[in-house]
C-alpha cells in the first residue's frame, strides 16, 4: 500500500459488494490466464496443478469454451496446439495425460 | 394493450448478455440488460425512456464492478484483460439465484394486489428486478445517479395503467 490508502471498505455492503466483484474478477483473470496458458503450450495436467485443482475440473471448466475458438482468435495460438480440445468436457478425462511436457 | 412476457425468451436473452459480459452465471443484472433491448414490451420502453436503454445500464454495471473493486484496493485497469469477454465464458448456463428470485417475485406481482394480471407481463418482471434494495443491480443504478424509489413508482404507475 505505497500511496498509504484505506483499503477497507466503508461500509458492510460495500464489503460484500467487492466480494461479488472479486469472485468475478477471479473468474475472468483465470480464463485469461487459462487462454495464455495454452498458447503458451502448458499442458492441461500443468494448468490444473498451477490451478491446485483436479485435470478433469480445469478441462471440464474451460475445454469448450477454448475449442470455440478462445484460442483461435489469438495470433499464434495454433502452433501451440496439442491440448485435447474436445468438443465436450469428458474427452480424455479418464485417461492419462499424454501431452504433458 | 397485450405485454405478456415470454420468460423463457427473456431468460435465453439474459444468457446471452451474460456470456457477453464474461459471467458464467446468469444474473438479474442480465435479465435487466435483456429487457433494456426489447423496445417490443413496456418494460424496455420504460426503460429507454428513463435513460436506461442498453448502453447506459451497461456502462452503470461496469462502473458497479469498478468502485466494488475499488473498496478493496482493486484496480481493474491492473489485470491486462481482454477487452472482447465473450470468450472468456463458455455459454452461461447457470441461472444465479438472483434470476430465481427476480422471476418468483414477478409471478408474485402478477398474482398479487387488486385486478391481478392473468399472463405475466414485462414490467411485473422489471418491477421484480428493481424491488431488491441490495445486490448489484440496485449499486450499478445508484452508481450512475438514479432515483430507485421513484424508478419503482413510475414502474407500478405505468403497471397500473396498463391493467
Amino acid at each position: 500500500m505505497a500511496d498509504g490508502e484505506d483499503r477497507a471498505p466503508r461500509t458492510v455492503a460495500d464489503g460484500l459488494a467487492a466480494v461479488v466483484a472479486l469472485r468475478r474478477l477471479a473468474d475472468l483473470i483465470e480464463a485469461a490466464q487459462v487462454d495464455r496458458a495454452l498458447s503458451e503450450g502448458w499442458s492441461w495436467t500443468e494448468i490444473a496443478e498451477a490451478l491446485g485443482v483436479t485435470r478433469q475440473a480445469v478441462h471440464k471448466k474451460h475445454a469448450r469454451r477454448v475449442a470455440a475458438g478462445g484460442r483461435g482468435r489469438r495470433p499464434g495460438a495454433a502452433a501451440a496446439a496439442g491440448a485435447p480440445l474436445g468438443d465436450d468436457g469428458d474427452d480424455g478425462d479418464d485417461g492419462p495425460d499424454e501431452e504433458a511436457s | 394493450m397485450s405485454d405478456h412476457l415470454d420468460i423463457r425468451r427473456i431468460v435465453r436473452e439474459a444468457r446471452v448478455e451474460a456470456t457477453a459480459a464474461g459471467s458464467a452465471r446468469v444474473e438479474a443484472e442480465h435479465l435487466l440488460l435483456a429487457l433494456s433491448a426489447r423496445p417490443d414490451t413496456n418494460a424496455g420502453r420504460l426503460l429507454v425512456d428513463e435513460g436506461l436503454d442498453h448502453t447506459a445500464l451497461r456502462r452503470a454495471l461496469d462502473l458497479e464492478f469498478e468502485r466494488s473493486l475499488a473498496a478493496v484496493g482493486v484496480r481493474l485497469d491492473d489485470f491486462a484483460l481482454p477487452q472482447e469477454r465473450t470468450r472468456l465464458v463458455r455459454e452461461s448456463r447457470l441461472l444465479g439465484r438472483s434470476v430465481q428470485l427476480a422471476i418468483q417475485r414477478a409471478l408474485k406481482a402478477k398474482a398479487g394486489r387488486g385486478r391481478s394480471h392473468r399472463r405475466l407481463q414485462s414490467l411485473h418482471l422489471l418491477l421484480a428486478l428493481v424491488t431488491p434494495e441490495l445486490g448489484t443491480v440496485p449499486r450499478a443504478l445508484q452508481a450512475i445517479g438514479v432515483d430507485r424509489v421513484a424508478l419503482l413508482a413510475t414502474i407500478q404507475s405505468t403497471l397500473a395503467q396498463a391493467a
